[in-house]
This record gives structure tokens, C-alpha cells and sequence, in this order.
């Protein structure tokens, strides 16, 4: 998500008829938060179009993740890749006219070997002096984070690395001043599953080892953003075990301590019940409802649900993929996975997340 | 654009790989690596050979052109225009370079020496005394390819930023590894034979 010149909220995502699969495209949409409404999905990158741009093979495209710089310029990051998700590269286009038309694409080169493994999935962010930050990851042989800095031609100028090893990835870069921040990281190594946790004190210059976090992870992307007053917002799968659930979590003491503030989701009443394909689409309809009592069509949403989460193994519930902005006029913008078929929208305010912080005080 | 050029010229080098354009006589072996040229670049379905190659292969770097080229023109001119000692030297140094750099690139270490390809004077110098080396050495093809190497960095040749991506790539690295035990290999069977012949005349005396 990237909030737009006029106060909108452009959308991109990913989808086709599976993960992977060669008919999957880049989408867009525009949320307009006076009407309350998001525009009809357009494609903004497809594996042949950018296959063409960067004069290469191009098997499967993946996540997306955009900025929008102080000259209004918007910047798109997608991964492609030839064969799984270790063999992925970064591409990137740009639209000067608010997502109507996009550059082609080109290919960053971020690695030297074969310029494979480099994924995206977390907000980049900007320097002082205009330059991007990208956090990056990798993933053939070794899994650890990257932060990518790119001048305003959107040229690669510098890495850092940001962990090493085999257990880390998709690095959460929350910039908590001019010389704090923190960044969170995905971890996919043995129990206890916390995750991993970098900080800098010198403006990025500099970053501490990797060391657990409070926070407990199963493996699942995170996403935040850092408050006004410095404190950290993270919205994530807050247990170790599965992504049944998702909470908002707080914290304002540079990530020593987190609390929980709210659950967007959770089904963990769930865990370890043998239950029909009946009672998990009667409980499927339930939530729908719940989400949006005036949506159409639901037995169809169901449907959808029952045969993503139903499909060769017990059903279960998954809310994962969070993204989180927090937009200029205040208001912060929730998108994530909703049981793998569709995308759950929630805003919520200032005043919102202040009386949640009361509660839990 | 470059980077495609770069990986035609992988798919001519394969494609030459086939012995009996070897045999043919040299207007034919000519046109034999023209016509590999074109069928490298024409698309086919929105994509040619050499983008299907370059997909996998990525940019190859300016050392890895330079003895595609030298080998191209072998097969085709029959004629070796560096002694083999050269070869074997940029090999060597080649497969040290890479066990320096990838498994470091590839997270084996908190410190990642690809990084110094992008804002750090240490390896231009670096590269600048090896070269110097090199040279007084009489071993021009290594001077030849890092100067050629920095100099397309310096102008920009290809979308690659980091000088590391002009010098090397995996490609190189297995080029090498393989030409240097293959070289091996002659060696020890050369002087098995040659110890066989000396045992054989020792036999019949």
C-alpha cells in the first residue's frame, strides 16, 4: 500500500490461479476513504510484459511492494523468478502520474550469484539525503536480511547485511528517529520461534547482531509502522504455533517489551478440534459476516474459503501477509491475507489505538 | 542490452561446443557462427534464446566474455591466441576469487564482500596491484581483463553497479574449476603414460 497525492490508497498485490502459477499478474486498486470504496483491480505488471522489459526468461511473479517519494513519483518493486522463490530477482517500475501508466520494468542487480535470490515483501523507506531503502531477503541456501539503498535513479549504490546464515527473513525496518531503528525479522529456525531482531543507533551506519525479540512468530510475515512519539506498532501472527490468529502488538521502549493491544483475528478455539467441512463453513460465514454485515453473496466467499483451506488436509484458518501504513491524515490502513482467498481491509485512528492502549494499561 | 549481447555470446560458445562445426572448413565454421549470432537474438515468441539464457545465467561478466571470445575464436580460427599458462593462471585466480566471495555473498558470514564492489575503494586498488603484478608477470590476459572489467564498470556497461559483477560470475567460476582439472587430468595421464612408456623400454632391455 502507498498513500497517494489527493489522501488515496493504492493497493498492489499479486494474485492468479495459484501461487506460482504463470497466469499470476501484478494487481492495483485505489481506495477512495471519503467514499469508502476501492476501484475495480487493474494490472499493472504481468510475467509476459515484464519478461519483454527485461529482455529475459521470466517463470513467475511474486510480492510487491511500493514507495512514493516527495516528488509524488510512485516506485514498484516486484519480485519474478525462474523457478521457486530462491531464484527470484527484483524489478522495478515507476509511475510520475499517481499509477495511471507505468515505466517499463528493470532488473536489479543485488546479487552476485546470477543475480539470483533476492525477494521483497516489506514498505522500503527514505533516506535523509532522498536515497531508498529497500529491505530485502534471500533465500537459496542461506535465509538472512539485506537492506538495499538506491540513489533517486533508482540505482543500486550500497547493501548491508542485515543477519546471516539460514533463518532469517523479510526484514521489518521501523525507523524509530533520526539515528534509532529497529528492524524485525521473520525466523524459520528451531523452537523457541521469536522473531529476530537488529537495531542501529547511528542512523543505519551501523547494525547490531541478530538476537531474538519478544515477540513470538511462526514463521510469518510481519508488518509495521513507528508512531509519532517514537513507539512501534507491529501487526502479526502473535504465537508460535500457527497463523490462526493476528494481533496488533505495541511497544515504547525500542521493541525491549511489546504488548498486545488487539486481535484482528482469532480462531485459536479451534486448534486441535477434529471439526466437518460444514462447521468450518458455517464458522467461515460467521467471520464474513462479522467483517461486513452488508457483504453480497457470502455463500460464495465461503465457497472460496472452504476450497483454499479445505484442500488435502483438515480445514484450518490462516490470516497472514499484514501490511500496515498509517496514512497522512492520520488514519491507519490493514491489509491482509484473509484464509488465502481474499484481501481484508481495516482502518482504524488515533483515537482507536489510544483507547486500546488505555485498556491494556 | 549488453547483457544479452553477453549471453548470445554464451549460446555461440554451447553451440560451437558441437565437434563437427570443428571439422568443417573455415568459410563454413564462419558462417556456422553466424548464423549461432542470429539464431541467439531472434525472438521466438516474444523471447530469444540468448533472453532464455540470460534468465538463468543473469549478465555474464566482461572475464567471462573475454574467454568466450578467446575460445570462440580458437574453435573457429584454430589458432590459440594466449599460451596456455595464461589460462591456467586467470583460472586459478578465478576459482580463489570465487571461494572468496560466494559463499560469503550467500550467507555463510556476517561480512559480505560483495558489498565492497559497490562504495569501496579497497578493490579497485586491490585490483590495480594485481594487475600491475600480472603484468610484470608477462600474464597480460589477467591485466587484460581486469582493465577491460573496470573499464566497463566505469562507462556502465551493464545494469550491474558493482564492480564484482564485471570480474566474475558462477559461470566463470565452473568454467574454471572445470578447465583446471581437466588440465589435471592431462597432466597425471600424461605422466602415467610416460612413466609406462619408460617401464615398458626398461621391459625390453
Amino acid at each position: 500500500m502507498v498513500e497517494l497525492d489527493d489522501g488515496r490508497i493504492m493497493a498492489f498485490w499479486f494474485a492468479g490461479s495459484r501461487e506460482g502459477a504463470a497466469d499470476v499478474v501484478i494487481h492495483s486498486s485505489v481506495y477512495n476513504p471519503n467514499a469508502m470504496t476501492w476501484t475495480e483491480e487493474k494490472t499493472v505488471a504481468s510475467r509476459r510484459q515484464t519478461q519483454t522489459d527485461v529482455h529475459r526468461y521470466i517463470r513467475k511473479l511474486g510480492n510487491p511492494v511500493p514507495a512514493r517519494d516527495a516528488t509524488g513519483k510512485l516506485w514498484l518493486f516486484y519480485v519474478s523468478a525462474i523457478g521457486g522463490w530462491s531464484t527470484s530477482a527484483v524489478n522495478l517500475t515507476t509511475s510520475v502520474d499517481q499509477g495511471k501508466h507505468w515505466s517499463p520494468a528493470r532488473r536489479l542487480v543485488t546479487s552476485p550469484f546470477l543475480n539470483l535470490s533476492t525477494l521483497v515483501k516489506t514498505p522500503p523507506f527514505f533516506y535523509q539525503d532522498g536515497t531508498i531503502g529497500l529491505p530485502v531477503y534471500h533465500e537459496m541456501l542461506g535465509k538472512f536480511g539485506e537492506l538495499l539503498r538506491l540513489d533517486n535513479s533508482g540505482t543500486v549504490v550500497s547493501k548491508q547485511r542485515l543477519s546471516y546464515g539460514r533463518q532469517t527473513l523479510q526484514p521489518l525496518v521501523l525507523i524509530e528517529n533520526e539515528q534509532d531503528a529497529l528492524t524485525l525479522m521473520r525466523y524459520s529456525g528451531p523452537p523457541p520461534r521469536r522473531a529476530r531482531q537488529v537495531a542501529s543507533r547511528d542512523g543505519g551506519k551501523h547494525w547490531s547482531a541478530p538476537e531474538p525479540s519478544a515477540l513470538p512468530n511462526p514463521d510469518s510475515a510481519m508488518a509495521g509502522v513507528t508512531l509519532a512519539d517514537g513507539s512501534l506498532l507491529v501487526v502479526l501472527n502473535h504465537n508460535e504455533v500457527m497463523r490462526d490468529e493476528l494481533s496488533l502488538v505495541s511497544s515504547n521502549d525500542q521493541g525491549r517489551h511489546w504488548q498486545v493491544l488487539y486481535h484482528f483475528e482469532d480462531e485459536r478455539g479451534w486448534r486441535g478440534r477434529t471439526f466437518s467441512v460444514e462447521a468450518f463453513a458455517e464458522n467461515t460465514m460467521r467471520l464474513i459476516e462479522k467483517t461486513d454485515a452488508s457483504i453480497e453473496n457470502s455463500k460464495a466467499h465461503v465457497a472460496a474459503v472452504r476450497n483454499t483451506m479445505c484442500q488435502g488436509h483438515p480445514c484450518r484458518f490462516q490470516f497472514d501477509y499484514p501490511y500496515l501504513i498509517q496514512a497522512r491524515n492520520g488514519i491507519f490502513h490493514l491489509l491482509y491475507t484473509w484464509n488465502r482467498a481474499y484481501i481484508k481491509h481495516i482502518q482504524f485512528n488515533q483515537a482507536w489505538l489510544e483507547a486500546r492502549l488505555s485498556a491494556v494499561e | 542490452m549488453t547483457g544479452l549481447l553477453s549471453a548470445a555470446l554464451a549460446v555461440v560458445a554451447m553451440g560451437l561446443l558441437a565437434g563437427i562445426v570443428l571439422e568443417w572448413k573455415r568459410p563454413w565454421r564462419v558462417a556456422a557462427l553466424c548464423t549461432l549470432v542470429l539464431a541467439a537474438l531472434l525472438p521466438v515468441a516474444g523471447l530469444s534464446l540468448a533472453g532464455y539464457v540470460r534468465g538463468v545465467v543473469g549478465d555474464l561478466s566482461i572475464t567471462t566474455v573475454v574467454v568466450m571470445l578467446l575460445d570462440i575464436g580458437s574453435r573457429v580460427f584454430h589458432r590459440q591466441a594466449v599460451p596456455q599458462k595464461e589460462i591456467i593462471t586467470l583460472c586459478g585466480l578465478v576459482v580463489l576469487c570465487g571461494a572468496f566471495l560466494y559463499p560469503m555473498a550467500l550467507g555463510a558470514t556476517p561480512y559480505d564482500p560483495y558489498r565492497m564492489g559497490y562504495d569501496s575503494y579497497g578493490l579497485p586498488a586491490a585490483l590495480l596491484l594485481l594487475g600491475l603484478a600480472a603484468w610484470l608477470q608477462r600474464l597480460f590476459l589477467i591485466t587484460f581483463c581486469i582493465t577491460l572489467a573496470m573499464l566497463a564498470f566505469s562507462i556502465g556497461w551493464y545494469a550491474s553497479t558493482n564492480l564484482w559483477d564485471y570480474l566474475m560470475d558462477p559461470v566463470l567460476l565452473v568454467g574454471s574449476l572445470l578447465y583446471l582439472l581437466r588440465q589435471a587430468a592431462t597432466a597425471v595421464m600424461k605422466k602415467r603414460r610416460h612413466r609406462n612408456r619408460r617401464g615398458s623400454w626398461r621391459n625390453n632391455t
